[in-house]
């Protein structure tokens, strides 16, 4: 039977049953006129009259469109709002198991693919799931009411016009077979198509400056050809299957015509019956026939299930129930290690981060210290070792705990398109006004924000897009302040920022580090002097440690940094 | 003529061609029904001649299989022409956007371009491989059914057909709100898709303040809206078009009891009694199929409009113009103005600029200032809205737009190897001058720890290059190129510092005996330049030398002064001793 994952939705509807039951009797009324008319015409032709009144095979007739018609429309009320309301929850179920993934799995590609399947995919998936259950699985009633009928007019031709029908019903699995093996080719070829499309049009204007497009266009012309003959292998190669279905199904029907006229001529068969018999077997063929239509539905749906149920596999981020004082935290790691996508970025890592410590993160890029920096805010998990927290694993903490201690300011700035304040206010949603625009004028943010068209009530566009990268992050800041939380992981590059910006954000992070732990994902090494110790990594390992006096005259990996950052400095063009 | 319609003529046989064959098979759908009939006629003709019978079975069989061949050349034609079309089109609109001026790009969004390249014209598949020949037979049946029996029983067919309007009336009932109740179910989808990739893209922000149950809530509320308007939507709609159904499958209804009647008269025959209930019965069903089909096509339709409206823009002027290579080439600038869009002003504003030949020149200025724009307006990436930029070659003006290569912010890479990376600067590079860019760029020691060297796939899919090299393989490419006027906007922000350093050496060379504008926010790394040009609000404030403009530019004067005390910021002072860690 087919699947359609009414289990994901973590609960039972009896109305699916009900609403079921209602459809099918509604069916099987539909097909009640047509053994009404076989059943007069038989009449007249044997006895030439009909066997009832005309006004009693009228009235006949309109009770079953009548009957039909309160069926369906009491069982299509019962099946909408249940598997509506089924396929809403398993979204809901769906989005509650993925948003306890470890969030470091949410990179830009992830995040594509994961919304497509939870939005776009989704509304398909809920058409396709809320029509099948009311209108085919109802419909499969049609054609087996007709087929009894068929079976008692004579069950010989009955029998001749239902033997291909099994063989009929074969060929969907095989046709399902052939579609599967050759639209997920054709859907990889066409993946592989959209991304360069994709990619085309969102470096357009590089390619273009480059004038390098007409060389990325021969690539994509050429995937397309590909796309092309794999579109038509996919849809050439289950054709003959789903036709054959069809195909199988009316041989029955002239199998049927074809003994029955023998029989008619042997003079072994009425006439009456002849025609009454065909005329069945006719619609027989029709309305199975049209069952076919829905078999493609049914598989997309089949392909966006495996998607969802994949997604509902995937492990997340366990829980503990440890509680923790308020007040300062000890943050510490100790024998880390950490591999992301099969490459290893951290391997036994020890530190400590004292309380109201500034502990510097530097290396080259691809060293581990934004990984470090992640690690400790349980971003990801550590595959061995532990990050501990007043000498408890984060991971017994409740996830809730171990993030209402840690503030962070990255350069990726992610607001909402909210109000200025509500934007502030996610670091403490009770704070007052008041609250709010202290934080922001500690943060600097005050004065760029009265200028907006209506201040704090201003509502940002999608992701903030008409602030600058310095506004965004004097913002980020303002969170962080109303957060108050005792850690705080930064990181420090500003980049492309004018001098102006500049000064106003190390104003704000100065203002934000106060009475805090502090560690810092560093790049210009200059603004670390101070640092209490700087861990210098290389290649996923704590090379060197210490603070910066000591490191600059150790002649390692420090040095290093330190001579060519300020060699680089003096730099004219 | 649009440029749509243009390829589409090119597929018009096959289309025609699927069209008729859709239609033959359509007709041949009535052979079950007609041998009934032709039975019929045999059976109760005054002389039976039975032995034709098993003529007539065969006759159907072989007008069924036949139908599955029409009915499959059909769909192997207009699938061939879709699929053919989809292709034609995307290359089309690649090839457009390659031409489009870039206030084109302005105005719409990646995504929106997205959407029609990939998502329009995947949808159109439909219209061509299905649409066109169910539509064409989706007609044709019911038609060609009730001319024949128009022709056999103008009474009956008549009333078979009686229904109908019934229906019809049903139907408009239906769809008297349609639009509104339409309107809301997208909202209520929108709405729902809204809220949930919000809670996605910033899932890491919302846990680490805590904040998820509230955007949770509101995904709980949006997504039970969309099953509350669908109940509505149900109670609105589901009577008045089940009824419409039914009754266009129902007409049974009226045809055997008026046949009844007919028959008992002696007025129809029982052949034709027998014909009205094989072929009558469910005469007007494919009506319905018809209306959705009609509903999809024409929403087809917006999508194509969407597409041509691509395909038929202007392109962007472009005076004939290559680089000539040899020699450094001067730029003068008169009265620029530029413009993104109207509503927003001018970003520049009545701009005059004259560069020597071989000159090195940076634009600094604040934020906002139009650095960023002026560099592009030079490199001819954009037009100018009023004005002039033009370089001199020989005393002689003529198109900056491929004479001048722009690196900017962005380090793009893209799908491919690290050499189809490089070729895309200049496809006839050769082996040596491809490891000679490479080596300018300072990239040769990477290359050497990439798994398969140059052919090691890079970019999102292939090895991860840090940002500071894929600057540098964008560095590498200009380096190919070799244009005799070079624009670099920001190139160095912050990398680590061996990075920063190959960054800075592959500039100083790429810089070497060339005309060079600088974008610049350091402006230590640009002190040493022939001239600095000042922007504020999209105005040239001054320009000279570094020494001359700290003298005499209050602007430039008070950037430099910030910028010094801004190097010298340190985080925090040491707090406290650190306890030795265990």
């Amino acid at each position: 039977m087919m699947d359609l994952g009414f289990d994901l939705a973590g609960r039972r509807d009896p109305r699916l049953f009900t609403g079921l039951l209602f459809a099918s009797l509604g069916a099987i009324l539909e097909a009640v006129p047509l053994g009404v008319a076989v059943w007069v015409l038989e009449a007249l032709l044997v006895r030439g009259e009909p066997p009832l009144s005309t006004i009693a095979l009228v009235l006949i007739l309109l009770a079953c469109l009548v009957g039909a018609f309160i069926f369906k429309i009491i069982g299509g009320r019962l099946n909408f709002s249940a598997t509506y309301d089924l396929v809403g929850r398993t979204r809901l179920r769906l989005i509650e198991h993925l948003r306890k993934l470890p969030m470091g799995v949410w990179n830009q590609r992830r995040l594509g693919s994961t919304v497509s399947v939870l939005t776009d995919e989704f509304s398909l998936y809920t058409e396709i799931v809320t029509h099948s259950w009311g209108l085919v699985v109802a419909n499969i009633a049609l054609p087996v009411v007709i087929g009894i009928v068929l079976m008692f007019s004579d069950w010989r031709l009955g029998a001749l016009a239902l033997l291909p029908v099994p063989l009929a019903l074969l060929a969907i699995p095989w046709s399902f077979r052939l579609v599967n093996r050759a639209a997920d080719r054709a859907f990889a070829e066409k993946q592989a198509a959209v991304d360069l499309l994709v990619e085309y049009v969102r470096g357009i204007e590089s390619l273009r400056d480059l004038e390098a497009d007409r060389g990325y266009r021969a690539r994509i012309e050429a995937q397309l050809h590909t796309v092309e003959r794999e579109m038509m292998r996919a849809e050439l190669l289950p054709a003959p299957a789903i036709m054959t279905f069809s195909m199988l199904v009316f041989t029955g029907f002239t199998l049927c015509f074809g003994a029955g006229a023998y029989w008619l001529v042997q003079g072994e068969l009425e006439v009456a019956r002849f025609f009454a018999v065909a005329m069945v077997a006719l619609h027989f063929a029709r309305t199975l026939s049209q069952l076919v239509l829905y078999l493609a539905m049914a598989r997309h749906a089949a392909r966006t299930l495996e998607r969802i149920r994949a997604l509902f596999d995937e492990p997340v981020q366990s829980e503990g129930k440890d509680p923790l004082q308020s007040g300062p935290i000890e943050l510490e790691v100790h024998d880390l290690s950490f591999a992301y996508e099969d490459e290893t970025t951290l391997q036994g890592v020890d530190a400590a981060f004292p309380v109201g410590s500034l502990t510097a993160l530097v290396g080259p890029s691809g060293s581990g210290k934004s990984t470090l920096a992640h690690l400790l805010m349980r971003l990801w998990d550590v595959d061995a070792g532990r990050v501990t927290m007043n000498g408890l694993d984060v991971r017994d903490l409740t996830l809730q705990t171990v993030q209402s201690k840690v503030a962070t300011v990255f350069q990726d700035v992610v607001l909402f398109q909210e109000t200025v304040a509500e934007n502030i206010k996610l670091g403490r949603p009770e704070a007052s006004a008041r609250d709010v625009e202290e934080a922001a004028r500690t943060a600097r943010a005050h004065d760029f924000i009265m200028e907006l068209p209506q201040g704090y009530d201003t509502v940002l566009g999608p992701n903030g897009a008409s602030l600058s990268g310095g506004q965004r992050q004097r913002l980020s800041i303002a969170r962080a302040l109303l957060k108050n939380a005792p850690i705080l992981v930064l990181d420090e590059a500003t980049a492309s920022v004018d001098p102006y910006e500049e000064s106003l954000i190390q104003e704000a992070i100065g203002a934000l580090m106060e009475g805090r732990t502090v560690i810092v994902v560093a790049h210009r090494l200059w603004t670390i002097q101070g640092a209490d110790q700087i861990l210098v990594l290389d290649g996923g390992r704590v090379v060197e440690r210490g603070p910066h006096e000591a490191l600059v005259e150790a002649g390692g990996a420090y040095q290093h940094l330190w001579e060519t950052q300020m060699e680089n400095r003096q730099w004219r063009v | 003529m649009g440029a749509f319609a243009e390829l589409l003529r090119a597929h018009r046989l096959r289309l025609v061609a699927s069209a008729v064959l859709a239609v033959a098979a359509a007709a041949l759908e009535l052979a079950p029904a007609l041998g009934i009939y032709a039975a019929a006629l045999v059976v109760f003709a005054p002389t039976p001649e039975l032995d034709r019978l098993p003529w007539i079975a065969l006759a159907i069989l072989g007008l069924v299989l036949l139908r599955y061949v029409f009915f499959g050349t059909s769909m192997i034609l207009s699938h061939a022409s879709a699929f053919a079309l989809q292709r034609e089109l995307r290359t089309e609109l690649a090839r457009k956007l390659a031409v489009l001026p870039a206030g084109f790009f302005d105005q719409r969004s990646p995504g929106d371009l997205k959407k029609a390249v990939v998502d329009d014209v995947d949808a159109l598949e439909a219209t061509f491989a299905h649409h066109v020949p169910e539509l064409a037979s989706g007609a044709v049946t019911p038609l060609l059914a009730l001319g024949f029996l128009l022709f056999v029983d103008w009474r009956l067919a008549l009333v078979s057909l009686s229904l109908v309007p019934v229906s019809f009336a049903a139907f408009a009932f239906t769809m008297r709100n349609f639009d509104e109740l339409m309107a809301g179910w997208h909202a209520a989808e929108r709405r729902a898709n809204e809220v949930v990739q919000e809670l996605f893209r910033g899932i890491v922000v919302l846990k680490a303040f805590g904040r998820e149950a509230s955007q949770m809530k509101q995904v709980r509320e949006s997504v039970f809206g969309i099953r509350d308007f669908a109940d509505t939507l149900n109670r609105r709609m589901a009577p008045a078009y089940t009824l419409f159904m039914m009754l266009l499958g129902s007409n049974l209804l009226v045809v055997l009891p008026t046949g009844v009647i007919l028959h008992g008269g002696g007025s129809i025959d029982s052949p034709t009694l027998i014909l009205f209930l094989a072929l009558g019965y469910g005469i007007t069903a494919p009506l319905l199929k018809l209306m959705t089909l009609f509903g999809d096509f024409q929403m087809n339709m917006v999508r194509i409009q969407r597409v041509s409206a691509i395909l038929d823009q202007p392109p962007r002027s472009r005076e004939s113009s290559t680089a000539s290579g040899a020699g450094s080439l001067g730029i003068i600038v008169e009265d620029l103005s530029f413009a993104y869009d109207e509503e927003r002003g001018p970003v520049l504003r009545g701009v005059d600029l004259e560069i020597q030949p071989g000159q090195k020149v940076a634009l600094v200025g604040p934020s906002g200032s139009g650095k960023s724009t002026l560099a592009q307006l030079l490199a001819g990436a954009r037009r100018p809205t009023q004005g002039l930029v033009a370089l001199l070659d020989a005393g002689r003006r003529r198109d900056p737009l491929g004479s001048v290569s722009l690196v900017g912010q962005r380090a793009e890479l893209f799908f491919g190897t690290l050499r189809d990376n490089l070729l895309m600067a200049r496809p006839e590079a050769t082996e040596d001058e491809l490891r000679a860019a490479l080596d300018a760029a300072g990239l040769s020691a990477v290359v050497e720890h990439l798994p398969l060297g140059w052919d090691t796939p890079i970019g999102e899919r292939g090895a991860h290059l840090s940002g500071g090299e894929a600057q540098r393989v964008t560095m590498a490419r200009a380096f190919l190129r070799d244009c005799p006027v070079q624009v670099l906007d920001e190139v160095t922000s912050h990398l680590d510092p061996d990075n920063e350093r190959l960054l800075q050496q592959s500039v100083s060379r790429l810089c070497q005996g060339k005309t060079v504008i600088l974008v610049a926010h350091r402006l230590r790394s640009v002190m040493g330049v022939d001239q600095l040009v000042v922007l504020d609000e999209g105005r040239v404030v001054d320009r000279g030398p570094h020494g001359l403009l700290l003298d005499r530019c209050p602007l430039y004067r008070r950037m430099w002064e910030v910028q010094q005390s801004a190097e010298g910021w340190r985080l925090g002072t040491r707090r406290r001793e650190l306890r030795v860690s265990p």
